[in-house]
Order: structure tokens, then C-alpha cells, then sequence
């Protein structure tokens, strides 16, 4: 089996505003401790799926969620980053990258080869490298002051 | 107007919402990524049975996730509308969760699945071709076996090469030792019959005379002579040298069931070469190949350092047991495959390691095995 690592095809990826620039240029990397737990389907259109507000002073980078308030500061990265997407032709499941834990078939192993070569349609394009990262390691402060900023303008 | 800082962050519509994964990069991985060229050739390879590996063109890492307890937010700006705010309302949209680090390390390219997929596709003359038996049998494709074996395309091509696999037909077939040294022979004879100069054998004419002088297939010959010096479409500049050895070691392989002195070896070695291209035979050729005979025997032995362990220690017991001790340039060339064996200074601490020197009375040194039991 082969997975192609190819450019990405498009270009479309639009840059960073002009101030996040020396984070990236398409994309930003937020490390948050634990994840961020989402249930239901954000809504599409404006406003939908709203998390919070980042905000980047000079170096201080803060995320708002909610009336959590987290601060966080930029770190470069000991070893630059490739950020991989994933990219599946054939609208089907394909395997990822096999994890130790997948099981390992291993009698007939000449014989599965065919299928196996066969296991096309992935490939990953590199996105970008990134060399930057903000991390919030910090706990978040509670913020009372300004309310309802965070849930984006509407017009 | 200042620069707008806060951005609101929100999560991407599941339907955009793709897989990333996060790769870190050594610095050799890091120039190919950064370099202006279109085409990375980095390939992820392997069975799904497989721990996967990523492929450069000419080297092999293996890739181990990391989960980490942090999330990682792929961040990305959304496509700014013509309608709207302009600029000033940008909206940062994560399009991924990211939970694991993909860590790369440079490995040996993992090779022996090549010998496995070879067994049976041993190529021994047209004929068998005819044969409906050999239909059935399981032949592969390039293409099928680099998905398979886990090397680079470099690494590969040279695993090819050492396993003496040839293109045939769209097919890989390994060409067994008798059969290569009949086919080198012939290349001998026909390019001393024809009067082939060997720094410029023009490629149509010679593979016709080999066509017409030994009935050998034209791809066969091409991919054999590709081994042994620089094939272009017109022309192949013959290492002469390096033909002459892979005859000299088909020999030495058959001195297993034959025994002979160096001397008769020799005499045999220049018969099958012809007087043309004697004079490129030497025994230094065949390095870390051979053993000169100890005194009361006579005859020469095969001892290939290919079929030696290639952990040191293991290595060093094999060489004291075929022989208690070594003269220091006897026993260069079987270090040699070690890890670092190229260097002498590491050599030279392997021997301090894992032998004893001593000094003979007309000042040679000996090495013989560091601890004895006996």
C-alpha cells in the first residue's frame, strides 16, 4: 500500500490576518490542556458554532470562552511541524496511518498483497509546516466584566 | 483604524471539518518539504499489518504516534467574503482536533520481505516460459512489490540490485548465481567475438549479437548489464572490473563443494574471464569474501561478511570461531558491514572492545578473541 504526501492541489487555503502572520501563514496552532468537548452539530451560517474570542496583543495571546479567560503564550516549536490533511478520492473508509494497536493478520501474508497494493484513494497534502505554536497552559481566570462580546456580532 | 486582534474562534461546519495529522519534521525531511520542487515524493508504505513508514526518495523513517494529553486546534481563517466587513471581520474557524504527534525517525530500509516475495520467480532461460506450470505461479510487478517492502526508492532499486532481480516482461524475476555467471560469460565471449570496446558498447548492436550469439531475451540483458556499469539508450560504459568480480564470486560460491588452492581458483578464474580482460583480476576483488588457507590446508575458503551477524558482538564470536586469531588486514574487510564500519577509528574501537591484540615475534599483530573460557 502507498499513501502519497503530495503539495496541496489548491492554493485556496486564504492566509492569516496580517498580525497572526508570525504564527503561521495559513494556519495556527492552539494546544489547550484536555480537549475541547463539543455536543451537537454546530449550526451553520454566522454565528453558529461560535467557541469563544482569541485575541493577540502584541505577544499575549488570550482565548474567551465563555466567561473563561485563557492566556496563553506563543512557543516555538523544538521540532517543526508538518500539518497533514487528509485527503480520501473514493468517497470510502481508508485505512489511516495503521496504529501499533490494528490487529496484524499475519498467515497468508503473500496472499492478501494483492488486496492490499490495491488499498488506494488516500493521500495526505502537506498544509504547512509550522514552527510555532500557543499554548494555554494556564488555568482559566473567571471573567464577569464584559459580557456577550464572545458571541460574535450580529448585524 | 488600528489592526483588528480579537478574532472570534468557531468551529468549523462538520462537513469541512477534515482529518489532519501532525508530523514532526527532522531536518533532512524539513528541506524537502521547503523546497520549491512540486513533487515531494514522500510516500507512506507498508502492509496494514505493517508499523507504517514514510519514504523519501532515497531514505526510510519509521513513524510511531504519540498521544499527548493536549488538544491541538488546527486554526484557520475563513474564506473572507466580498460582502461584509472586509477585512476588519475576520473569523478563525478550527477545522481539527488533533490528539497524537507523529514522531519520525530515520530506519534502515527493512528489505528481507524482498527475498520472500522473490521465492519461485527465479528466471532460468526463455524456455521455462512456455511451460503452463509456471503461469500459475504467484510474479510480481514493481510497482506491487515497492508498495510491500518497506524502502525508499533508492534504497529499493540497490535491494534489487544486490538480490540480482531483473525486469522482465513487466515482471520481477530473480536471476539465480548459475545463471548470471553464464550470462556474464557470454557478455565475455561475445564482446571479445565482436570487438566491443568496453568503455563505449554501442546498447542496439550488442544486445542483437547477444540475441543472435546465445538466444538471451533483450530485456535480460539489459537489466544485467545495467549492474555492472552505466547503461544509456545508446550505449554502455562496462565497469570491467566489476564484471569480472561477480564472475570471480560466482566461483568462490562454488568452492563449497569443490575445494581448490588459491593458485587453481586463480587459474580457473582467468579461464572463465579469457585473455581479454585477465588482466582486471586481482584477489583484492573479492575482499571480506574469501579466506586465504591457514597453513597445513591448502585450500582456499568462501566466507562472504554478507552472511555474517551484523550485531558487533555476535560478529566478532563468528569470526573467532571460524578462525582463533586474525591478522588486523585480514580482518578489515569483515568489519566493514558493521554499523559505523567504514570508519576506521570505529573499527578500532570494536577491535578494543571485543578482541585482544597481541604481538607476534616478527612484530604482526594478532587479534584473537577477547575472553577464553576454556
Amino acid at each position: 500500500m502507498l499513501i502519497p504526501i503530495t503539495r496541496p492541489s489548491t492554493s485556496s487555503d486564504p492566509p492569516l490576518p496580517p498580525n497572526l502572520i508570525k504564527l503561521g501563514s495559513t494556519l495556527l496552532l492552539l494546544e489547550l490542556q484536555g480537549s475541547l468537548v463539543v455536543s451537537g452539530v454546530p449550526e451553520d451560517g454566522e454565528g453558529g458554532g461560535v467557541v469563544g474570542e482569541f485575541t493577540m496583543n502584541e505577544e499575549k495571546p488570550t482565548l474567551r470562552i465563555g466567561h473563561h479567560m485563557l492566556e496563553g503564550k506563543v512557543v516555538t516549536l523544538p521540532k517543526p511541524l508538518a500539518v497533514l490533511r487528509k485527503r480520501v478520492v473514493p468517497a470510502s473508509s481508508q485505512p489511516r496511518i495503521p496504529t501499533p494497536s490494528e490487529e496484524s493478520p499475519l498467515q497468508k501474508e503473500e496472499d492478501d498483497m494483492m488486496l492490499d497494493e490495491a488499498a488506494g484513494g488516500t493521500s495526505y497534502e502537506v498544509v504547512e509546516v509550522v514552527r510555532k505554536k500557543v499554548v494555554f497552559s494556564r488555568r482559566p481566570a473567571l471573567v464577569v466584566d464584559k459580557p456577550a462580546v464572545a458571541g460574535g456580532k450580529r448585524p | 483604524m488600528a489592526q483588528q486582534n480579537a478574532y472570534s474562534l468557531r468551529l468549523a461546519a462538520s462537513s469541512e471539518q477534515q482529518t489532519y495529522r501532525l508530523v514532526e519534521l527532522p531536518p533532512e525531511l524539513l528541506s524537502i518539504v521547503e523546497s520549491e520542487t512540486s513533487d515531494l515524493s514522500l510516500t507512506i508504505k507498508g502492509k496494514q499489518s505493517d508499523d507504517a513508514v514514510l519514504c523519501s526518495a532515497s531514505s526510510t523513517y519509521t513513524l510511531r504516534a504519540v498521544l499527548v494529553s493536549n488538544a491541538f486546534l488546527i486554526v484557520q481563517p475563513t474564506p473572507s467574503n466580498a460582502e461584509g466587513g472586509g477585512e476588519n471581520n475576520t473569523t478563525l474557524e478550527i477545522k481539527g482536533q488533533v490528539k497524537d504527534i507523529i514522531e519520525v525517525h530515520k530506519a534502515v530500509p527493512k528489505l528481507d520481505r524482498l527475498n520472500g516475495l522473490m521465492r519461485g520467480t527465479e528466471w532460468n532461460g526463455e524456455d521455462e516460459d512456455m511451460d503452463d506450470r509456471s503461469a500459475k505461479r504467484r510474479r510480481y510487478t514493481y510497482e506491487q512489490v515497492s508498495g510491500v517492502v518497506q524502502a525508499s526508492r533508492d534504497e529499493l532499486e540497490e535491494g534489487l540490485r544486490d538480490a540480482h532481480v531483473l525486469h522482465v516482461g513487466g515482471e520481477l524475476r530473480s536471476l539465480p548465481p548459475s545463471q548470471l555467471s553464464m550470462i556474464l560469460e557470454a557478455i565475455l565471449t561475445s564482446m571479445v567475438a565482436r570487438s566491443f570496446s568496453p568503455k563505449h558498447v554501442r546498447l542496439a548492436e550488442f544486445l542483437d549479437a547477444m540475441e543472435d550469439d546465445h538466444d538471451l531475451p533483450r530485456d535480460v540483458i539489459r537489466g544485467v548489464i545495467a549492474w555492472y556499469g552505466d547503461v544509456s539508450e545508446e550505449r554502455w560504459r562496462a565497469d570491467m572490473a566489476s564484471l569480472v568480480r561477480e564472475i570471480g564470486l560466482g566461483l568462490l560460491m562454488d568452492l563449497r563443494d569443490n575445494t581448490m588452492s588459491e593458485a587453481d581458483f586463480f587459474n580457473l578464474w582467468e579461464k572463465k574471464v579469457g585473455d581479454s580482460f585477465a588482466n582486471e583480476i586481482s584477489m583484492d576483488l573479492l575482499e571480506g569474501y574469501f579466506l586465504r588457507p591457514e597453513p597445513p590446508s591448502k585450500t582456499l575458503i568462501y566466507f562472504p561478511h554478507t552472511a555474517l551477524p551484523t550485531a558487533p558482538a555476535a560478529r566478532f564470536a563468528d569470526l573467532f570461531l571460524a578462525r582463533p586469531r586474525w591478522r588486523s588486514e585480514d580482518l578489515e574487510p569483515f568489519l566493514r558491514g558493521l554499523p559505523g564500519g567504514d570508519g576506521k577509528t570505529v573499527r578500532d574501537a570494536l577491535l578494543v572492545k571485543f578482541a585482544r591484540r597481541s604481538e607476534g615475534e616478527n612484530g604482526t599483530i594478532w587479534w584473537s578473541a577477547r575472553a577464553n573460557y576454556t
